[in-house]
Parts: C-alpha cells; structure tokens; sequence
C-alpha cells in the first residue's frame, strides 16, 4: 500500500493503547486482537491523531531514533491501516 | 461469599446483598452443593429463586431465568452445569471480573496458574499448599483494581492426583461426583489468602517424560492467553482487557512444562522464593 507522505493517519478511538511490561501494546475491542509494538512503533501510534502528516511522523521517529530508517515510521503506519485500526 | 443461607429447600450463597438464590427440589443434589459451597447457612427467607432445580418427568433440570433452562437425563452433567452457573453468578455478584486461572500467594506476591482443565491447576495448588503457600482458588480467582482476591470454594483435586500427593481422603459429595475429594486449605498446612499483587503468571502444560521446566515469555505476547480465561465473557470490553492489563502489567510470565506434579512444585517454589 502506497501512502501519500501529507497523510495524516487518525487512530480509532476505541483501539486501547497501553504499556504492559516492557512493550506496548494495542488492543481492538472490534477484531479482540493485541498488537505488540516495539518502542519506535508505540512511538508513532502517538501521532496517530489525524494531525500529522506522515512525513512529519517520520522526521519526529528519525530524531528520537537516530538509527532507525524513516520507512519504519512509514511500515508502522502502513502496518496499523492493514489491521484496521485507523480511522478511514 | 462468606454467608451462605438455606431453607429446607432454598439456598442463598454469597454476600447479604447479593446473593445467589437456589431452589433445589432434588435431594440428591443437597449434599452435592453443601460439599462444593460448604459455607455458613441460614434460612433464605422468602428471597426470589434466581435459580431453579427439578425433576422434569424423566429428566433434571436447571431453571435460570430469563437466561435458560437446561434439561438432561444425567443427574451429574446438571449438576456440573448448576455449579458453573452457581460460580459464575458469584463472580457476577462479586463486582469482580473472574479469571480462570489458580492462584496462591508466594513470598513475593501471587502466583497465578493459567490453563485450561486438564493443566494441573488444581494439583498444583494442593501441592504448593501442600509447601505452605497460602491459596487464592484453585479454579477461578477475581481480579479487582490491579489486584488478585480469593474465590473461596474448596480444592477439587480428582484421582488419580490425591493419591499421587499423598493426599488423604478428603470430603467427598457423592462417589460419583467425578470422583473427587474437597478439601479446605488448612486440611492441607495452608490458609485462605487476603488480595495480593500478582507477581507471576505460570502457563503449565503436562508433557509425559518431562522434567519441570520454567521458562520465561513475553508477557504482552501472552496476554491473549490470559484474557481468553475470563469467566462468563464472550468478547472482551476495553474495561476487562484494562483490568487483566494492570493485574499482570508487572508480572513475569512463564511456560511451565512438567510431568510430576510434585517436582513442579518443588520448582515453583525454588523460583519464587
């Protein structure tokens, strides 16, 4: 799936969004699966508010995450759409 | 849970305020039930049965209303099914959610046994109460506020596991009753437990041949597994899936494979103490 960079990905607010141990988890009261993020990807769910565009997410995960590839913001993304947890 | 009242029919189990009514109009299933919910008892008064339990021409049946009725030709299938629903409305009852899992406070906070029937959890529990481990539940345990609290209902523990303890006979409702001995924590050197913090999560599976073997996982990758064992729940609500979250959020998980059953407690509290 391509994502036009000026995207701004919107969480749905029913999706649970907590820490449990030393992950991040995620919790879809709809399809009752957990997703547990690591620490970059838990990091960019936050920005997940419909404010940002993705390249914007992606430089926030570059500067927080010297050596972590800006794609990875850009999976992360692509990731939580497939599973249906952003708003449409 | 602690007061449970009767009448020559009707009995009322769990708290004054919300109590579980029965009416039994079998007498066959009265020492049934007064061996699996063994408290206090007083007259019920004229409290509304929430629960029926008959004898319908040829078969027996379980009255719930506006839930169900249940009919079957075996006495002992009925009555399994009438002490489901008896735990289940106590947990109702509680204001708790209900986990299926056994649990018993070690030194350094509860221990919960997750598994399903089958697992060992309730042998388990007899042999680390057994060890002096105070005991939660060996079945179900409720969770509240971040915290594990008692299901007290005595320890079920089924042959061949009693003698393989060493266990001596316990109180026993029916030889037939699945052929199972009940027994009170003290029968076994321990003692019900107050609310604890949990501090471990233990998956046990039985492997023939084994040796115990405890290995940690991931708990936020196991959390599924937990939330799968709340009691009367089809689908998990965000409040119940908050509630499991925070009970094992600082738990260490583990797989527990084992064949004895005695060995693996030697292990368990080896590990957590």
């Amino acid at each position: 799936m391509d994502l036009n960079p000026r995207f701004r990905p919107r969480a749905r607010d029913d999706v649970v969004f907590r820490r449990v141990g030393e992950d991040w988890v995620l919790f879809d009261p709809i399809t009752q699966e957990i997703h547990v993020l690591n620490l970059s990807a838990a990091l960019v769910w936050t920005f997940c508010t419909g404010e940002h565009e993705i390249r914007s997410i992606e430089a926030e995960v570059a500067a927080a995450f010297g050596d972590v590839p800006e794609a990875g913001a850009r999976d992360a993304v692509r990731t939580f759409a497939a599973a249906g947890l952003l708003v449409e | 849970m602690s007061t449970e009242r009767q009448s020559e029919w009707r009995l009322a189990y769990g708290s004054l305020d919300a109590p579980v009514v029965v009416e039994v109009r079998l007498p066959e299933a009265l020492p049934v039930l007064n061996t699996i919910f063994p408290e206090d008892r007083a007259a019920a008064g004229d409290l509304p049965a929430g629960l029926v339990v008959e004898r319908s021409g040829s078969d027996f049946e379980l009255r719930q209303p506006g839930v169900g009725t249940w009919r079957d030709r075996d006495l002992w299938a009925l009555l399994s099914r009438l002490e489901l629903v008896i735990a289940g409305e106590l947990v109702k009852n509680s204001g708790k959610r209900g986990i299926h899992a056994a649990g018993l406070v070690s030194p350094r906070g509860a221990t919960l046994l997750s598994g399903p029937g089958g697992s060992g959890k309730s042998s388990l529990t007899a042999a680390l109460a057994l060890r002096g481990w105070p005991v939660l539940g060996d079945d179900v345990v409720l969770l509240g506020a971040g915290w594990v609290h008692p299901f007290r209902r005595l320890l079920k523990i089924e042959e061949p596991a009693r003698t393989l303890l060493g266990l001596p006979e316990g109180k026993a409702a029916l030889k037939v009753w699945h052929e199972a001995s009940f027994y009170e924590p003290g029968t076994l050197g321990s003692e019900w437990a107050g609310p604890a913090r949990v501090h471990a999560v233990v998956f046990p599976r039985r492997s023939a041949g084994s040796s115990p073997r405890l290995t940690p996982v991931n708990t936020a990758a196991n959390l599924g597994r937990m939330l799968s064992g709340l009691v009367m729940v089809d689908r998990v609500e965000p409040e119940a899936f908050e509630e499991v979250a925070s009970v094992v959020e600082c738990a260490r998980v583990f797989d527990l494979v084992y064949d004895e059953t005695t060995l693996a407690a030697d292990l368990l509290v080896a590990a957590f103490t």
